[in-house]
């Protein structure tokens, strides 16, 4: 899948993402290639400002730790991060619903 | 291998986000992700120069990349630049120019409290007022460039009530400390939630607020509790004039302080033209 068609959407698959629990950068990434078979391919270095903006909006909290001498930094979804993510993907179901019905075409029944 | 392409890229990441008041995290950040993904092609069986390439490849190419860091929450560019750069030196100025209507205003301008008052020297006083506001407004205006918000609703308001005040300024400057609660008040939130490297360019102009306060002493010490001698015109000078020398004095300093911070930044060449030797095609 193309980043364009990705765009809108990142936060939230982000937000899914971390939403089974604290993760890294890379693991963030690589978990959403791995759960998309691979549809998802991003320039890998585009995804990090969506995790600095979603932790500037306080949707995200990161923590640094030290890995192999390297410093390391982990994002975990906070509380109101948790609530944003639920909402986002109600009205993500909601939405792909709809638009499966209206794709799907008219449902004839039988008289 | 002769060459650690790791390091070399994040060294130009670094160079191009020095702007940042985070870049060495950042740096840190990309750093670690690179490197663990280059191991893990290593332990696959990959030539460790090879898995290098193929991660910087997946990575992103380098303009890319510190074009996507450049980007605030707006969508906008929030980099200094060769605009926010020219809009400090309009601070500098800014600065000087209220304190030029500081003396002015002493000096005849607005009252006759220290030198005899006269229309001409009114008009004075109104057209170094009306400069000062402008190039307040310019500073503003540069300032939300440098935290990408100049075209949000809220960055366009503000500059439009900046306009509207340079040009009333002309008409009815002796109401500058009303007339400038608007464009204090605009500039407050307009800087709301800046992004933290930014933070220090655009700190000091919430200084500008200073004029709500100048607006309410106005009202307060020449309306409701009057203090001081009463002119020609029942007005009592000194509850005005003290607030406005005071709104003036703040707004010379705050103004003067974010343009040699904007005006001392390096505007960023983010070179996203595709053709670094980083780009993925060239990996």
């Amino acid at each position: 899948m193309r980043g364009e068609s990705l765009k809108g959407h990142l936060d939230l698959l982000v937000l899914a993402v971390l939403a089974e629990g604290p993760l890294h950068g890379y693991a963030v990434i690589d978990a959403l290639r791995e759960r998309s078979d691979a549809a998802f391919d991003l320039p890998e270095g585009t995804v990090y400002p969506v995790l600095h903006r979603l932790e500037r909006a306080g949707v995200l909290a990161s923590d640094w730790q030290t890995y192999h001498g390297r410093r390391r930094r982990t994002y975990r979804l906070t509380r109101q991060g948790r609530g944003v993510f639920e909402a986002e993907r109600a009205a993500w179901n909601a939405f792909a619903t709809a638009v499966t019905r209206v794709l799907r075409g008219p449902q004839w029944t039988a008289i | 291998m002769d060459r650690d392409l790791i390091q070399e890229y994040v060294t130009a990441l670094r160079d191009r986000l020095g702007w940042r008041a985070d870049v060495d995290d950042v740096a840190d950040e990309v750093a670690d992700h690179l490197h663990e993904h280059a191991d893990r092609l290593v332990r696959g069986g990959l030539d460790p120069r090879e898995a290098q390439r193929r991660t910087l490849a997946c990575f992103g190419d380098l303009g890319l990349v510190a074009r996507t860091f450049a980007e605030a929450s707006s969508g906008d560019l929030a980099v200094p630049t060769r605009t926010t750069r020219l809009a400090g030196v309009a601070g500098i100025a800014a600065g000087g120019a209220w304190l030029g209507a500081a003396v002015a205003a002493i000096g005849g301008g607005a009252t006759d409290l220290v030198r005899p008052w006269s229309p001409a020297t009114y008009q004075i006083w109104s057209v170094v007022l009306a400069v000062a506001t402008a190039l307040t407004t310019l500073t503003v205006a540069g300032a939300l460039v440098r935290i990408g918000r100049l075209r949000t609703a809220v960055g366009r308001v503000t500059v439009g009530v900046g306009v509207l005040l340079s040009l009333a300024m002309t008409v009815v400057g002796y109401a500058v400390t009303y007339l400038s609660v608007p464009l204090g008040l605009a500039v407050l939130v307009a800087l709301r939630g800046r992004p933290a490297e930014a933070r220090a360019m655009v700190r000091s102009l919430r200084g500008l607020a200073v004029w709500v306060v100048g607006g309410a002493a106005v009202v307060l010490f020449d309306e409701i509790v009057p203090i001081g001698p009463v002119d020609s015109y029942g007005d009592h000078p000194v509850a005005w004039l003290v607030p406005f020398l005071a709104c003036a004095l703040v707004s010379a300093s705050v103004l003067a302080v974010a343009g040699v911070r904007m005006r001392a930044e390096r505007a960023v060449d983010l070179g996203d033209d595709g053709s670094t030797p980083f780009s993925p095609a060239a990996a």
